[in-house]
C-alpha cells in the first residue's frame, strides 16, 4: 500500500511544487549587495580582428554550450569548443585582437573556471584558471590586449595583466556598492564588466535599484559614475559601447573621443539575446522572433525580417549579411544557419553543422 | 531528502541476492531456535506427573472471548502477511525512496527530516533493514496468534503498538495526516496506526473482553472516525468533488489513476481504470455517495454504541464490510501488489476492528464442556493456575508445595515449562524471531557509515591482485617530485581524477577524504595519490585548484600528481587507464579505477570506483569499501 501512497503522493507533489515555483523569497539587502546581476543570456556573439563567435546552447537538462567560429574571409561557419571540460554551466568569452578567451562556468560539483585561449581562430587553444567562479553574464569577462576582467560570482570583480596566468583582486565583493559613487546611485550589484576605449581604463555596471544602472569607472582605487545620455538599465557593455533599456526603449550607446552619444530608441520590451556590439553595429533578438541591427553611431534601428524558429543568436555574416544561427526541433545536435543579404527580405538557410553532443556525459 | 534514495536499482541482483542470503541465514537461525524449544518442551513434559499436563490441557481449552480472538489473529495474520511482503526482492534496496521518501514528500518539513532520519539509517543498511522487517513482523504476527492469553499474549499485543508506531511514523509519515489530501478512502490514517490501536486492544487486561462495555466503545470510535472522514471528505476545495479540474484529473480521479498505473493483474487494472474513468466521469456523485456512506457508517456504529443494539451493530457491520471492500479493491486496488507493496491498506485492518467491536457486544455464551471442566478442577479455577504460562513461575509455585525433592523453585520452573501448550511454545519461539531480525539491525544502525555492499552492488565485489605496481615519478600539487618507489613503506591507495571534472572525481576525492577520516590512526601507514586523467588541463595550476575545492588542503597525506601528457600517457597505459578528450562541450572521458598498493609496491587490489548515482549512501559506502581494502593491505603487509 505505502508504495502506491507513494506514487499518488509524488503526483499530488507535482501541483504543489508547480506553485512554489511562482514565488520567491526577497534577497535581503545583504545578500543583494554581494550577488551580481545576470544582465543578459549568455548567448552571444562577438567579433575579433579576423573572426567571428557565436556563443550558445544546445540540446538541453543539461545545455552543452558551443563556440562557433567564421573567420572574415569565409561564408562558413565551423565548430571549435574548447574540449576537455564539461561546460554545460555556460561559456563567457571575450575577444581582443584576433584573440578569443573562453571562460567555463562552474556547474555541478566545479567551483572554479577554467580558461580557453585561442589565437588562431579555435584550431588551438590553450589553458589557463580562474580560481573561482566566474558570474553569469555575457559581460562578466572582458579582454583587451594581455588584459584581462572577471566579475565572479560573489561580485568581486578580478583583473589579470598576463592574459590570466595570475590573477588580482580589483575590487572585492561589494566594493562598488560601499564606494561613495556606488553609494550615491545605490549600487546593489555588478552586472558587467568591460574596458573603456581609453588605454586601460576598467569600467563596471551595476544595478542602480531595480530599472536603472550606473556605468563606472575605476583609477587608482576609487569608482567614479560615468554619465550616459539616456538612464535605465545596462543590458550589454563591450569596450566603447552598451546596450540599455529604458521603460520599454531600448538605446545602443557608443563611447566615442567626444563622450558618449546613444542611438534613437528602439521599441523592445526585453531583450532575449545580445548579438554582437561594436563600433560597427549591434544585433539584437527580441522577443516574438523579432530581430534589429544598428549599423553604428547616428544610424536608424532597421528591423530585420522574423527570424527562423530557434534562432538563439544574431551574428554579422559576410559582405555586411546578417546570420541568424539556430537550434531547435527535435534535432538538438543541429545547428543552422540562415543568412540575411543586404538587401535581402527573407531569410535563407545556408549551413547546417551536425554537432557531435556526448548525451549522457554529463548530467 | 538526501538519505532517502541510495541510487541503488532496488531490483540491483547483488543487493538481491545479500538480501536473499542474509533471510537464508536467519531462516536457519529461526528453525534451530524452534528446534532447541521443542526438544526443551518435550523433554521437560517427560519428567513431570500428569497433573502439570492435565492444567496444560485446562489451559489450552480456555475460551478466550471471540472478540479478543478475532482481534488477536486477524493482527497476527496481517503481520504475518505484512512480514511475508517485506520478503519481496525489491524491499531492501527499493523501501526508503519508493515508499517512504515519497510517502513523506507533501508532508511538513519535520515530518520529512523525520522519515529521512530512518530512510537513511535503511539505505545505509539495506540488507539488514530489509531482513529484521521481516522477521520483526513475522514474529509479532506469530506472537499474536500462538500467545493465547495472559502476560505473553497482552504483551504480544504490546509489541504490535511499538512496532505499529514505527512504521506508522517513518514508513507512512504518519498516515499522512499532516499532508493535503487526506482520505478515509485511500489509506488514511495508515493501516499501521490501525495495527496500534489493535495492539493496544489486546494488550488490554484480560477483564475488559468480559464486559459488552468494551464492544460498545469500539463501536462508538468508530462511529467518530467515520463521521470525522465523512466531513473531511465533504470538505469543499479539496478536489474530491470534480472528476476533472481544469483539464487534469481531479484527486481520488488521480489517486485511482496512479493505482491503475502500478503492476498487477491485468484483469484487476481493467476494474481499477474502469472506476478511474467512472470517477472522473462522475466525480461529483462519487464523491456524494462516499460522503454519504461514511456519514451514514458513522451514525450506525455510533447509534449502535449508544444504544448498545447488537441488531444496529450487525447492520453496520455489514455495511462498513461491504464499503470497505469494494474500497479496497476498486480504490486502494488491494495495496499490497506492485513490488514493494507492504501490506494490504487500511480496508482489511479497518473490518476486523469494528467487527471486533461488534462481537464484543455480542459476547458468545461459555461452552458446556469447559464449564464443566472447570467446576472439575476447583483447584485449577483461579486464573493464574488455569494458565501457568501467563501467571510464571513464581506464581505457579504455591500449586505444587508437597513436591520438594529438589529445590521447590527449580521444580516450579520445570512443571511451568512442562505445563506450556504447544501454542504457547510456539510464541515463545515468535519472540526469539523477532529478536533473530532486530538484533542485527541494532548492531549495524549504531554505526553511522554505509555498509560496503551498496558500493559493490554498484560495480560489483573487487578481485584480490598481487602484482608490481609499475613505477612512474611526477610532480605533485605543490611542485614536489614524487616516484611511487618514494612511497614505498606506506600502502598507497591511488585513482585518476580529472581536475575541472564536474561530477564523479569531486565525489570519488571525498570518498578518499572519507576514507582517510575512517582510518583513523592508520591513515599515517596510507598515502593518498590522485594522478590527473586530463590530456588537456593538465597543469599544477588545476591540481591545486582542485585541491582546494575538495577541500584537501589540510589532510597531510594527499598526493594529487601531473606531468607532462607523455609522461601522463605513460602511467594511464600501465594502469590501464584510457583518457578521453569528447568534443561539443563534454567533459573528458576515463574509467574510474582505484589500486591499493602495499608497502612493499604490489598492487593488491583493483576497485571499481564508479561513483553511480553519487548520493551520501553510495558515497559512505565506498568510503568504507576504500578503508577496509587499506586495512586488509595494512594488515598483510605487517
Amino acid at each position: 500500500m505505502k508504495g502506491r501512497l507513494a506514487l499518488v503522493a509524488v503526483a499530488m507533489a507535482g501541483a504543489g511544487t508547480l506553485a512554489a515555483c511562482g514565488s520567491a523569497a526577497p534577497a535581503t539587502s545583504t545578500q543583494q549587495s554581494q550577488q551580481p546581476v545576470t544582465s543578459a543570456p549568455l548567448a552571444t556573439s562577438l567579433s575579433t580582428a579576423q573572426d567571428s563567435w557565436a556563443i550558445l546552447p544546445m540540446a538541453s537538462s543539461p545545455a552543452f554550450w558551443q563556440v562557433f567560429v567564421r573567420p572574415a574571409t569565409s561564408q562558413a561557419w565551423r565548430l571549435v569548443t574548447p574540449s576537455g571540460v564539461a561546460d554545460n554551466g555556460g561559456l563567457v568569452a571575450a575577444g581582443t585582437g584576433g584573440t578569443l578567451t573562453v571562460a567555463i562556468r562552474p556547474s555541478q560539483d566545479l567551483t572554479f573556471s577554467p580558461l580557453a585561449t585561442s589565437a588562431n581562430g579555435g584550431t588551438v587553444w590553450s589553458t589557463g584558471l580562474l580560481d573561482a567562479g566566474i558570474a553569469s553574464a555575457p559581460s562578466a569577462l572582458a579582454a583587451s590586449g594581455s588584459q584581462l576582467l572577471a566579475l565572479l560570482r560573489n561580485g568581486a570583480i578580478m583583473a589579470s595583466s598576463n592574459a590570466g596566468g595570475t590573477w588580482r583582486t580589483l575590487a572585492a565583493a561589494g566594493a562598488l556598492a560601499d564606494s561613495a559613487a556606488g553609494r550615491k546611485c545605490g549600487t546593489l550589484g555588478v552586472s558587467d564588466v568591460s574596458f573603456g576605449i581609453s588605454q586601460g581604463e576598467v569600467l563596471a555596471a551595476g544595478t542602480c535599484g531595480a530599472a536603472s544602472s550606473g556605468v563606472f569607472a575605476y583609477s587608482a582605487g576609487s569608482w567614479r559614475q560615468v554619465s550616459l545620455p539616456v538612464s535605465g538599465r545596462v543590458v550589454r557593455m563591450l569596450p566603447g559601447v552598451a546596450l540599455v533599456a529604458s521603460g520599454s526603449q531600448l538605446y545602443a550607446s557608443w563611447d566615442t573621443a567626444s563622450g558618449w552619444s546613444a542611438s534613437v530608441p528602439l521599441a523592445a520590451g526585453s531583450v532575449e539575446a545580445s548579438g554582437s556590439l561594436g563600433t560597427d553595429g549591434a544585433w539584437v533578438l527580441l522577443p516574438g522572433h523579432r530581430a534589429a541591427t544598428v549599423a553604428g553611431p547616428g544610424q536608424p534601428w532597421r528591423s530585420l525580417p522574423t527570424v527562423p524558429q530557434g534562432t538563439t543568436v544574431l551574428a554579422p555574416g559576410p559582405s555586411g549579411a546578417v546570420d541568424a544561427l539556430a537550434v531547435g526541433g527535435s534535432q538538438l545536435d543541429k545547428l543552422t544557419v540562415w543568412r540575411l543579404a543586404g538587401s535581402a527580405t527573407a531569410w535563407s538557410s545556408v549551413q547546417t553543422i551536425d554537432v557531435p553532443i556526448q548525451f549522457g556525459s554529463s548530467s | 531528502m538526501p538519505g532517502m534514495n541510495s541510487g541503488l536499482n532496488p531490483a540491483n541482483t547483488i543487493l538481491v541476492s545479500a538480501f536473499r542470503s542474509a533471510l537464508f541465514h536467519q531462516w536457519a537461525i529461526v528453525g534451530v531456535i524452534f528446534l532447541v524449544l521443542l526438544l526443551a518442551w518435550g523433554a521437560t513434559r517427560g519428567w513431570v506427573d500428569a497433573g502439570a499436563k492435565a492444567r496444560a490441557a485446562l489451559t489450552a481449552s480456555w475460551h478466550e472471548p471471540r472478540a479478543r480472538r478475532l482481534l488477536r489473529i486477524g493482527f497476527g495474520a496481517l503481520w504475518l502477511f505484512d512480514g511475508i511482503l517485506q520478503a519481496q526482492p525489491q524491499m531492501a534496496g527499493g523501501l526508503p525512496s519508493q515508499v517512504m521518501g515519497p510517502a513523506a514528500t507533501t508532508s511538513p518539513t519535520w515530518v520529512q527530516h523525520l522519515v529521512n532520519w530512518a530512510g537513511t539509517i535503511w539505505s545505509y543498511h539495506p540488507v539488514q533493514a530489509g531482513a529484521a522487517s521481516v522477521w520483526i513482523q513475522v514474529g509479532i504476527g506469530m506472537w499474536l496468534i500462538f500467545g493465547v492469553r495472559g502476560w505473553p499474549s497482552r504483551l504480544a499485543g504490546l509489541a504490535s503498538v511499538a512496532w505499529g508506531l514505527i512504521v506508522w511514523v517513518f514508513a507512512e509519515a504518519f498516515g499522512g495526516i499532516f499532508a493535503p489530501g487526506l482520505t478515509v478512502l485511500f489509506g488514511a490514517p495508515g493501516a499501521a496506526g490501525i495495527y496500534v490501536v489493535a495492539g493496544a486492544l489486546i494488550a488490554l487486561p484480560e477483564r475488559v473482553w468480559e464486559t459488552r462495555q468494551t464492544g460498545r466503545l469500539i463501536l462508538a470510535g468508530m462511529g467518530v472516525f467515520f463521521a470525522g472522514m465523512a466531513l473531511l471528505q465533504a470538505w469543499p476545495g479539496r478536489g474530491f468533488w470534480q472528476g476533472r479540474i481544469g483539464g487534469q484529473p481531479g484527486t481520488l480521479t488521480s489517486m485511482v489513476q496512479s493505482m491503475a498505473g502500478t503492476p498487477q493483474p491485468h484483469a484487476l487494472e481493467v476494474i481499477v481504470s474502469s472506476f478511474a474513468g467512472f470517477t472522473q466521469a462522475h466525480g461529483f456523485g462519487v464523491n456524494l455517495f462516499a460522503v454519504l456512506a461514511l456519514a451514514g457508517l458513522g451514525a450506525l456504529f455510533g447509534a449502535s454504541a449508544l444504544r448498545g443494539d447488537a441488531r444496529l451493530a450487525r447492520i453496520a457491520v455489514i455495511a462498513g464490510a461491504v464499503l470497505c471492500l469494494a474500497d479496497w479493491v476498486l480504490i486502494e486496488d488491494l495495496g499490497f501488489l506492485g513490488g514493494v507493496g507492504t501490506d494490504p491498506n487500511s480496508m482489511i485492518p479497518l473490518v476486523l476492528l469494528f467487527t471486533t467491536g461488534y462481537l464484543a457486544l455480542t459476547p458468545a455464551p461459555q461452552p458446556q464442556a469447559v464449564a464443566e471442566q472447570a467446576t472439575a478442577a476447583p483447584a485449577a479455577a483461579a486464573p493464574e493456575a488455569a494458565a501457568p504460562e501467563a501467571a510464571g513461575p513464581e506464581k505457579a509455585a504455591p500449586e505444587t508445595p508437597s513436591r520438594t525433592p529438589i529445590p521447590a523453585r527449580l521444580a516450579a520452573a520445570r512443571d511451568w515449562v512442562a505445563a506450556l501448550s504447544g501454542r504457547s511454545v510456539a510464541a515463545l519461539g515468535a519472540v526469539g524471531v523477532i529478536v533473530v531480525g532486530a538484533a542485527p539491525m541494532a548492531f549495524a544502525s549504531a554505526n553511522p557509515n554505509a555498509d560496503p555492499i551498496v558500493a559493490e552492488a554498484l560495480n560489483g565485489a573487487s578481485a584480490p591482485i598481487d602484482q608490481p605496481a609499475p613505477g612512474f615519478t611526477l610532480t605533485s600539487q605543490t611542485g614536489h617530485q614524487v616516484s611511487l618507489t618514494s612511497l614505498r613503506g606506506k600502502v598507497v591507495l591511488m585513482t585518476f581524477l580529472d581536475p575541472v571534472c564536474t561530477t564523479d572525481c569531486p565525489i570519488i576525492g571525498q570518498e578518499f577524504k572519507a576514507a582517510d577520516t575512517l582510518l583513523g590512526a592508520k591513515a599515517s601507514q596510507t598515502e593518498l595519490v590522485a594522478i590527473v586523467a586530463n590530456p588537456t588541463y593538465l597543469s599544477t595550476a588545476f591540481t591545486t585548484a582542485f585541491t582546494r575545492q575538495e577541500g584537501f588542503g589540510d589532510v597531510p597525506n594527499w598526493l594529487y600528481l601531473t606531468g607532462s601528457l607523455s609522461q601522463l600517457q605513460r602511467v594511464w597505459q600501465n594502469y590501464g587507464i584510457e583518457v578521453e578528450d569528447l568534443p561539443a562541450g563534454a567533459m573528458s572521458a576515463h574509467n574510474d579505477i582505484a589500486y591499493v598498493i602495499s608497502a612493499t609496491g604490489q598492487i593488491k587490489q583493483e576497485l571499481d570506483m564508479d561513483p553511480g548515482p553519487g548520493t551520501q549512501t553510495t558515497q559512505s559506502s565506498f568510503s568504507v569499501l576504500l578503508a577496509d581494502s587499506v586495512r586488509q593491505t595494512i594488515a598483510g603487509t605487517q
